[in-house]
């Protein structure tokens, strides 16, 4: 589904990833620990197409083409779907976006919760919980095939993430055998949290602009609650 | 006629009186309730003593033009106590071309009274021409207007509606102009005189296109105690020339003013705010804020990252920079605002 091969990115003349690989297979589940400002919003940021992040070497494959040279409407088009981690407030209401998607408006406004908010500007006056749920609303609309998750579960109380989770797993088909699920998942969480309600199946922590490990999701959060970002550099077999 | 329905004025819906000119004609005069509703030339006898009390005759040109050849145009009176629910629709249509439309309007809402207008000026496409106008309000106490005037012209017309309102105690003015359009002139700088505790709002949605010149704003002279005015604007220049004026005079204690301005730029656009606030007492509360700026490119990125192309995307944010849901105006009459705003913002990114 997706390849990121050695890709270096800047914004703004600074180099802030470092030749980073990510692959995740059709069906796969992925999620990305790192501190802050590591470089994760910007992996998928570049993955996206926005243009103030510019990929000075390597490639992004999806769907065996490198998209690198198309416009962020084009990716969304081909596939791509992001839930941002600050979405930005908009003079418009959110129904005038979400008719534009071509899906299914009042199943997920329902599920999610939000149908007194889709006639509202967008995130104009919602909370950070709002935000995240208007972000899932929005994406589980649009059906992508690749969904990138920017710290869905930050600053969402439980019974939401519970909601939130619960359209994710439905839009990966949780249910069917991953060799049947068409859908495929980067999953950004600063926590955590999300693993206790989605499935993952690989974990990469990323540093300072590198991917620095992998592993089974559970296993490389217990190191990184045990010892830190640095030992879990330690103990990684490299990428 | 489309070109009268893209002003509001629809006769399918349910209205509490029409009143239509095509050029310097009444072409239709309708209605339901007990309101007064005449040609102004009719109400001369029986009222021209209170018509040129709130705008001045000799204020200039078109004032002269109204006071001396101004035949045309309605006259409306509300009688106290009485509320009207469905709006009144008035409309003024060139249809001839080089025609000079003159008119003079008048309203007058006796105490308690409370009515909703929508008011459509327009051309017909690709004519030359001139409306010019004096209209005015006479509020008594308690009263209540609101009063949308939405203006849909061709690009040779040129437009110079000078108006004023008189609000006595207690009493609101609601006015929304709403101009999505191109013209060669829009010249209109409406004036309120409030007294004690009247409220005026002005909201102006404008869309200036096809190298439009538009020249307006709102003046509110808070003269009683405890008066209230706000004045708000949403305008986009298209490769067109705004100045936007707003004047607040705080003349009483305890009275209050807001103005407020965004303004969105396209394709080589000028906008020019000029707020400005007044105050001959001490205990008076006036503030303003501007910001004027281009479509944002993480708005425009937010939009894309949802599939949607960049013309498109452009579009919609054009569209929702107008959508404005404005306080105090009957729902429906917002519907009206926010299906022009989506027929005039189509496509034109
Ligand atoms: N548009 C930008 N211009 C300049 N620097 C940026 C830009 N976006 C992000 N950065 C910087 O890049 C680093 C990584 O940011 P980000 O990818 O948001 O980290 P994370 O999501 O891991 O917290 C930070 O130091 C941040 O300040
Ligand atoms: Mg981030």
């Amino acid at each position: 589904m997706l390849k990121v091969r050695n890709a270096w990115i800047e914004a703004d003349g600074k180099k802030i990833l470092k030749g980073v690989n990510l692959e995740v297979g059709k069906g796969e589940v992925h999620v990305i620990f790192g501190p802050n400002g590591s470089g994760k919003s910007t992996l998928l940021a570049a993955i996206m197409g926005l243009p103030s992040y510019k990929i000075t070497d390597g490639e992004i494959i999806f769907k065996g083409r490198d998209i690198k040279n198309e416009p962020i409407w084009k990716r969304a088009k081909m596939g791509i779907g992001i839930a941002f981690q600050s979405p930005p407030e908009i003079n418009l209401k959110m129904n005038k976006l979400l008719e534009n998607l071509d899906g299914n408006i009042e199943k997920y406004a329902k599920e999610l919760r939000m149908e007194e908010y889709i006639d509202r500007d967008i995130n104009k006056g919602f909370s950070g919980g709002e935000r995240k749920r208007s972000e899932i609303l929005q994406i589980a609309i649009q059906q992508p095939d690749l969904l990138l998750l920017d710290e869905p579960e930050s600053g969402v109380d439980m019974e939401n993430i519970y909601i939130i989770s619960k359209v994710i797993n439905e839009l990966l088909e949780k249910n069917k055998r991953i060799v049947e699920r068409k859908r495929s998942a980067v999953i950004i969480t600063h926590t955590g949290y999300i693993l206790d309600f989605i499935d993952a199946n690989l974990a990469h922590v990323m540093m300072d602009g590198k991917i620095i490990c992998k592993g089974p999701p559970r296993d490389v959060l217990e190191t990184i609650k045990k010892y830190g970002y640095e030992k879990c550099s330690a103990c990684a077999e490299g990428d | 006629m489309d070109e009268l329905k893209e002003v509001g004025f629809d006769e399918s819906m349910g209205r509490a009186a029409s009143f239509l000119v095509e050029d310097d004609e009444v072409k239709r005069i309708k209605k339901k309730e007990k309101i007064e509703i005449m040609p102004i030339e009719d109400a001369h006898d029986k009222y021209g003593k209170l018509f040129f009390k709130v705008v001045d005759k000799n204020k200039d040109k078109y004032t002269r033009l109204a006071y001396e050849k101004g035949q045309t145009g309605y006259f409306i009176r509300v009688p106290s106590n009485m509320e009207i629910m469905l709006p009144i629709q008035t409309a003024f249509l060139l249809k001839s071309n080089n025609f000079k439309q003159i008119l003079h309007n008048v309203v007058v809402l006796e105490e308690n009274a409370k009515l909703h207008m929508i008011s459509g000026c327009t051309s017909m496409p690709d004519l030359k021409g001139m409306h010019s106008s004096v209209t005015e309000f006479y509020l008594k106490k308690n009263s209540y207007l609101t009063y949308t005037m939405i203006h849909r012209w061709a690009k040779e017309t040129e437009v110079y509606p000078r108006t004023g309102a008189i609000l006595d105690e207690n009493s609101t003015f609601v006015s929304n102009y709403i101009a999505l359009t191109p013209a060669k002139m829009i010249d209109s700088y409406p004036v309120a005189i409030l007294n004690k505790n009247a409220i005026a709002r002005f909201y102006s949605i404008l869309y200036a296109r096809e190298k439009a010149k538009f020249d307006v704003g709102a003046i509110a002279k808070l003269n009683g105690e405890g008066a209230k005015a706000e004045i708000i604007s949403r305008i986009i220049s298209y490769n067109s020339n705004v100045i936007s004026r707003g004047l607040i005079e705080g003349n009483a204690n305890n009275s209050k003013g807001h103005m407020e301005c965004s303004g969105l730029i396209i394709k080589n656009g000028i906008i020019h705010t000029i707020p400005e606030l007044k105050s001959t007492v001490e205990n008076v509360d006036l503030s303003h804020e501007a910001a004027i700026g281009k479509i944002a490119q993480e708005q425009l990125n937010y939009l894309m990252a949802r599939g949607i192309e960049e013309e498109e995307a452009k579009s919609l944010l054009i569209r929702g920079f107008l959508d404005v849901s404005i306080k105090g105006l009957p729902p429906h009459l917002n519907k009206v605002i926010s299906r022009v705003v989506d027929l005039k913002t189509k496509a034109t990114a």
